[in-house]
């Protein structure tokens, strides 16, 4: 099927005179190393991950950037081209030139490189896909930031080297298994499990990516598919857990939910319309609508809710001593400190007090659960006041529980009275 | 037979109203002119309209078509063009118009990309590139990419801004001519002037809500119509003779009898026959009248009209 959004691109950034300039630019660049005794493999791969890699990643981030900066969105939103259309269209045609250049290196490669210690398939796929994954991981930020109407700068570099600083921490963790993965019990080859990985991640990029860009042109998305790739994701860390005991893996479970609660309240929109439209949903009961606009952090929130209820009982089940309820209360506080941070976050926003409200909610953040314990832990012999910041396993069910519950009344207690006053009396005038 | 249906629409920004409870209806083949002070909501008005802005309350149906539910099928049906619009620079004005077209998924796309070109008058430029063509060209280009898919309903936001005079008559035709192929048009414009030169409907917008949407009659109509408001100039003001405001009072086809200054405006109900029977008479009666005119109600004076009466009240 013919891709306008494709063409497009076809038409702005290739011609006869760039087909021609490419190849001979890296030829001379492999030349000029090689003459110099510098590994050509090496260098092909370091052309392929600085063409490709990072000026593709700079190009995909322009691709939103652009067109909202130009004004050019609304003819696209304007048309009826489909989400699918238009994402793939501006992934593989804003970096057509540079994947141009990255299959010459790439080609070049294959003819030159004769590195005995690796093999040549395994590192093309290697390169293919770190690729596309950073291109997809930049372009779900940069759709991110559209939604989230955030102000868009003509930089191009935030995004791709944020995506760049991931890709690396996740090759620094795979390079230390160098026996071999063990995944759900199994050994897996250390190469081949990357490969996978990087597949299993770039299909849940694909799917994001596609879903935002829906949203970008207002169609409605059901949250299950958000629930789906955090079951996903649980189950792939899950496999890596298993050696870990049941508490690490619950304890990680929970974790990398919570984490993803964090980055979407800091992430999606938190306009004050959008709270009433989603109370008018719930006061006229269309709550298939309700559901399918649900914030994702809210959805978040459940799964993680959910995990620590199961969690909780599983433990106290397999044996309800002293030190399995300690972990108990300290889970349930962990939640109880995720729901006063929502509260927090929630309130900053309704407020209007903050020029950038999620800038006031990471010093909120740096002040309750760094700098506050840091005094009070220095100023105090008791660490019943580092309640107040942080889950403590050695104090008392109740009082780990108790402190922490009674910020949440206060917390929640002030965002009531915020709702009410900044939000539905303005709309109700 | 009304093509658009606006009901209680309600927008805001964040600690700003821009649209409150916003409601009215156009007519199949109109032209209605978006009239109000800067800030009054008209841009936002006319963005939540194409869909691109999701109000907060309120529903807006074009014909049976729910906007708000199915964006995405209203955009094959309307146009819109922005104040801000934007094209793509690397490419030439048939390109521009071409990516448009097969973005809406258009057939004969060479033909009609030729037809909206001589429509808008850009077919001479056709190959040039983007950012070659003049700040007119550019705005026709604009045009031609919000009608390449035939709307119903075009949107256009200050279109005329920027142009000059000869462009500007141009657009007034190009936009006479789209009416006349059935398109009905929402036009938002600063310069009244022009407005009047094409629209046939007003709606006024000030601080987010409608102060006025009525009809407007163009000059044509005005001078078929039987009652109109006249104005005598007097040479000589101090005082303005008893004698004429008591002739005039006991003239049945006149009223509403106004003073100001060495003007004297009143209704007439007659043709321009018995505006010509009047003037004898007052010439005969040797009052002191150097001229008399039919006030025109163009869109300025009707909606500094509709303003000054808000502010009165």
């Amino acid at each position: 099927m013919r891709n306008p959004e494709f063409e497009r691109y076809l038409w702005q950034e290739i011609s006869l005179h760039r087909l021609a300039i490419m190849p001979l630019w890296l030829f001379a660049c492999a030349f000029i190393m090689a003459a110099i005794g510098a590994d050509i493999d090496f260098t092909l791969l370091f052309l392929f991950a600085l063409l490709t890699g990072l000026w593709g990643a700079g190009m995909v981030s322009d691709a939103m950037n652009e067109e909202i900066l130009n004004h050019t969105w609304d003819w696209q939103r304007m048309s009826p081209i489909s989400a699918w259309q238009l994402m793939w269209g501006k992934l593989f045609g804003s970096t057509i030139y540079a994947w141009y250049g990255g299959v010459w290196c790439l080609l070049l490669f294959v003819f030159t490189g004769n590195s005995a210690d690796f093999s040549v398939i395994q590192m093309l796929l290697i390169a293919v896909l770190l690729a596309l994954f950073i291109h997809l991981l930049v372009f779900l930020l940069s759709l991110v930031m559209v939604l989230k109407q955030d102000v868009l700068s003509r930089q191009r570099w935030g995004l791709p080297l944020l995506a760049s600083l991931l890709l690396l921490s996740s090759l620094s963790i795979f390079s230390e298994y160098d026996d071999g993965i063990v995944w759900f019990g199994n050994v897996y080859e250390q190469t081949w499990f990357y490969i996978v990985s990087l597949v299993f991640f770039i299909a849940w990029l694909l799917i994001g990516a596609h879903l935002l860009m829906r949203k970008a042109l207002q169609f409605q998305n059901s949250p299950l598919v958000w629930g789906s790739f955090l079951i996903c994701l649980w189950l792939y860390l899950l496999g890596h857990l298993m050696n870990e005991g049941l508490v690490g893996i619950l304890f990680s479970t929970y974790a990398s939910t919570a984490a993803f609660v964090y980055l979407l309240l800091l992430s999606e929109y938190k306009g004050k319309a959008y709270f009433i439209q989603l109370q008018h949903l719930y006061e006229q009961k269309n709550y298939s609508t309700l559901w399918r606009q649900a914030p994702r952090w809210f959805i978040s929130t459940l799964l993680a809710f959910i995990i620590i209820v199961f969690s909780s009982f599983y433990v106290l089940l397999l044996d309800n001593n002293e030190e399995n309820r300690q972990i108990i209360s300290v889970f349930i506080s962990l939640l109880i400190f995720l729901l006063r941070d929502i509260g927090i976050v929630l309130w900053i926003n309704f407020s209007g007090y903050y020029k950038r409200p999620d800038v006031a909610v990471v010093l909120y953040w740096v002040f309750l659960y760094w700098l506050l314990p840091l005094g009070f832990r220095e100023g105090t012999d008791t660490n019943v006041l580092v309640l107040l910041f942080w889950p403590a396993p050695d104090t008392s069910l109740f009082l780990s529980i108790l402190i922490p519950l009674a910020e949440v009344v206060l917390v929640y207690y002030f965002l009531s009275h915020s709702y009410v006053k900044h939000v539905l009396r303005y709309y109700q005038s | 037979m009304s093509v658009l249906a606006v009901k209680q629409l309600s927008f805001d920004y964040p600690g700003h109203r821009a649209l409150d409870k916003v409601s009215f209806e156009l007519e199949k083949g109109s032209i209605t002119a978006l009239i109000g002070p800067n800030g009054a909501g008209k841009t936002t008005l006319l963005r939540c309209l194409a869909a691109l802005m999701t109000p907060f309350a309120g529903t807006i149906h074009l014909g049976d078509l729910d906007v708000l539910a199915h964006p995405r099928l209203a955009h094959k049906k309307m146009g819109y063009l922005s104040d801000f619009f934007g094209l793509y620079d690397k490419l030439s004005a048939a390109d521009c118009l071409r990516y448009i077209a097969k973005a809406h998924g258009l057939e004969h796309i060479e033909q009609r990309i030729q037809t909206t070109a001589e429509q808008v008058g850009i077919s001479p430029y056709l190959n040039q590139g983007s950012t070659q063509l003049s700040r007119g060209q550019r705005q026709r280009l604009a045009i031609a990419q919000a009608i390449i898919h035939q709307p119903e309903f075009l949107l256009l936001d200050e279109p005329a801004s920027g142009l000059d005079p000869e462009a500007r008559a141009n657009l007034a035709d190009l936009f006479k001519s789209l009416q006349a192929q059935g398109m009905t048009l929402l036009v938002s414009s600063h310069i009244l002037n022009e407005l009047d030169a094409y629209a046939d409907n007003m709606l006024i917008l000030r601080q987010g809500w409608i102060l006025e949407h009525k009809r407007i009659k163009h000059s044509a109509e005005q001078q078929q119509q039987k009652q109109q408001r006249l104005q005598l100039e007097l040479t000589n003001a101090d005082p303005v003779p008893q004698a004429l405001i008591d002739y005039l009072h006991s003239q049945a086809n006149v009223s509403q009898i106004e003073i100001e200054g060495a003007m004297l405006r009143f209704d007439f109900d007659g043709d321009k026959t018995g505006q010509q029977a009047l003037l004898k008479q007052l010439m005969l009666a040797d009052f002191p009248i150097c001229a008399l005119a039919a006030i025109e109600t163009d869109l300025q004076n009707l909606y500094l009209q509709t303003i000054q009466g808000q502010n009165d009240a």
